[in-house]
């Protein structure tokens, strides 16, 4: 580590204007994030031409924020109103949502900033420390390595199936399907869009997660509310974390980050498979896996710091090797190049203090995010007063805009409903979402790295065991189904003992 | 509500062996261009689709028996009362006109609609709070949407300002 580098990139954020930069950049993030339809890539998008006239530490300074503070705000509305304002809070919502319901949503809430503020501290550092390493490592990931790395996580669709693993299959294989509607990546051929130029982008991330959890759950909320005087939360938002609970899940902590540092790395995975991965290896973990998804505290607390561990080591490949892992990093390498900068091998050994003032920058944006989301969740407190009557409808509303705002397509608004109505009938036949979820974010990488393996190696599947990464995750994958499908028999045993 | 039934299942496993026949041999022959190059090869662009639909039919087969099976045992779950089909069936019909309105009337305006349905279903009686909310709501989030944060929206009823010379920017701005 370059000392020198690290003293004068320190000396740069010394400046009234880059704090309020960030302080603006946090502002705006967390408006985005709360909102659904409103990404992070779109915030930064819309943010980069105001930060033409500003210099390249305050403009960095602005576009970090919004982009970390996006990978954290969702949660808030996963929360408390069962629609994650971001794809990447879509985990956070399997045991926020239900603790929200129990009286347990300041928990919950503050279990989500606290986790968040940890993993993305302890993925800065593994950045910052090991940015070499990480960018080499990064760079040895094929379609091949790609691909096993994927088949490993979608073993994660049996520990998330629930108490029948045919229904978690089954949840799964739909999501698959839905997936494979658009155009083909490799070929750029039409399938199941039978005409309709809308379909042929695919069906959006956020439009889908809406209508998979928020839509049912108002359906599920209005037959409830028959006759009755419908109860939103119960009381207010309830009793606190408290140090104690925040200090035991440690482990977790590390865990999650170490896993969304690996997914954050590689390029074009992203921050919602990161949080269902840390998720599925918490439950894995866990003494008393059966309480995932009804609460759990560990669940909230893994799924978001996995996901907002991301952002760290998904800087490196832009910064190290000028390759950008996804849209946001594409266009905060291009405000670098705006200001002069030139991401690639040669920015460490040319401008190390700006490499060391960008991770500085993140820890600076991490810091600023406490008092932010402390004050969300004091708005998040305002939900809890309004009636659930009143609430709800609301919530549809909300949605059908957050669905149509993303691409400006009324098509995304029907394919929310149209989701929306299998999730309430999967839902009602206790057929789990979070596969549906899970299948549906990885099936597109799944194919994609296979089709390009296939490419590769002119249609021969030992290309597969030619390296020893694909071997690994592969062999690792093999054992994770073995072990989840045993732990899965202790679970549906344990719920079955319980419920009879 | 959402406690699974053994007819359910038979109904759900029956449904999943359907839809993966029609997938197999009417979806993915008419829906899925595949070039010739690659026809009958791993690099299809058919073989996801295909791979899903046909293990879709197995586990929904896998489903069928297990509840055949079970409904032979002892205890089958109680049937879901007709009441909360027909509250559930409402609270999708009113969805469904929401958005088939939003084709006619443009988001805003249907929002406003479905709104007022909605509100009126989940047992609301206020109406004077029902119309308030219902107008209020979707009017705070297009202009929410327009105005701060640039997102393009229909226009619905303001456009019909701007037809009258108007102008919805003008007013606004006016307000502003």
């Amino acid at each position: 580590m370059n000392l020198e580098a690290l003293v004068s990139a320190s000396a740069l954020l010394a400046d009234w204007k880059v704090l309020l930069g960030v302080v603006a950049g946090v502002g705006v993030g967390m408006v985005v994030a709360i909102t659904p339809g409103l990404t992070g890539v779109m915030a930064v998008a819309l943010a980069l031409p105001f930060t033409f006239f500003l210099d390249s530490t305050t403009s960095i300074g602005i576009l970090l924020g919004i982009y970390v503070t996006s990978l954290y705000g969702g949660s808030v509305t996963a929360i408390m109103i069962a629609t994650p304002g971001t794809p990447n809070a879509a985990a956070t919502l399997l045991d926020g949502y239900p603790m929200a319901r129990q009286g347990r949503a300041r928990e919950a809430l503050e279990m989500a900033l606290y986790a968040s503020l940890t993993g993305g501290l302890i993925s800065t550092v593994i950045a910052l420390a090991i940015f070499p390493i990480v960018a080499t490592f990064a760079l040895s990931f094929g379609p091949p390595q790609m691909f096993a790395l994927i088949v490993f996580s979608i073993t994660i669709i049996a520990g998330v199936s629930g108490a029948s693993l045919v229904k978690g299959f089954i949840a799964a294989t739909l999501g698959f399907l839905v997936a494979t509607i658009g155009q083909d990546v490799i070929h750029g051929s039409s399938r199941m869009t039978f005409g309709s130029s809308e379909l042929l982008a695919g069906l959006h991330i956020l439009p889908v997660m809406i209508g998979l959890f928020t839509v049912p759950e108002i359906v599920i909320r209005c037959v409830e509310s028959r006759g009755v005087r419908l109860q939103a939360f119960k009381g207010d938002l309830g009793p606190g974390l408290t140090l104690g609970q925040y200090l035991r899940l440690w482990p977790t902590y590390l865990r999650s980050s170490c896993i969304g540092s690996l997914v954050g790395a590689l390029p074009g995975i992203g921050g919602a498979p990161a949080a269902f991965l840390s998720y599925f290896m918490a439950q894995r973990v866990d003494p008393h896996p059966e309480r995932f998804g009804t609460g759990a505290i560990e669940g909230v607390a893994a799924a978001e710091s996995g996901n907002n561990s991301v952002c760290g080591p998904a800087l490196v490949p832009m910064m190290s090797l000028g390759i950008p892992g996804d849209t946001t990093t594409a266009i905060i390498m291009g405000a670098l190049i705006i200001h002069g900068l030139a991401p690639g091998p040669t920015l460490f050994a040319s401008q190390p203090e700006f490499v060391y003032v960008v991770f500085l920058l993140l820890f600076v944006c991490l810091i600023v995010l406490l008092p932010a989301g402390l004050l969300a969740i004091r708005f998040a407190g305002l939900v809890v007063k309004v009636r659930p009557q009143i609430l709800f409808p609301v919530v549809l509303v909300l949605a059908a805009f957050g669905a149509y705002a993303i691409r400006n397509s009324p098509a995304d608004v029907v394919s929310m409903f149209a989701i929306g109505a299998l999730g309430f009938f999967m839902r009602i036949q206790a057929i789990p979402a979070a596969p549906f979820a899970i299948a549906f974010i990885l099936g597109p990488l799944l194919e994609e790295n296979f089709r390009r393996s296939m490419l590769m190696s002119g249609g021969s599947s030992a290309i597969f065991f030619e390296s020893a990464l694909s071997v690994t995750f592969l062999v690792l994958a093999v054992a994770s189904a073995i072990a989840t499908v045993f732990a899965h028999r202790r679970i549906a045993g344990f719920t079955k003992l319980t419920s009879g | 509500m959402d406690q699974p039934t053994v007819g359910g299942d038979i109904a759900t496993g029956a449904a999943c062996v359907v839809g993966a026949v029609i997938g197999d041999f009417v979806l993915v022959p008419h829906g899925v261009y595949v070039p010739e190059s690659v026809a009958g090869t791993l690099d299809s662009p058919a073989v996801m689709p295909v791979i899903m639909f046909t293990a879709l039919g197995l586990l929904g087969a896998v489903l069928l028996a297990k509840a055949l099976k079970a409904r032979h045992g002892a205890a089958v779950a109680a049937a879901r009362s007709i009441d909360d089909w027909r509250r559930a069936g409402g609270m999708l019909a009113i969805c469904a006109l929401y958005l088939g309105t939003i084709f006619v009337v443009s988001l805003p305006i249907a929002s406003a609609i479905g709104l007022f349905a909605a509100l009126w279903y989940f047992g609301e009686r206020k109406w004077g709070l029902m119309l308030l909310v219902a107008i209020i709501t979707p009017a705070a989030l297009w202009l929410f949407f327009v105005y701060v944060v640039n997102v393009s929206m229909p226009q619905a009823i303001f456009e019909l300002v701007n037809v009258y010379g108007i102008g919805a920017e003008a007013m606004w701005r006016t307000v502003a």
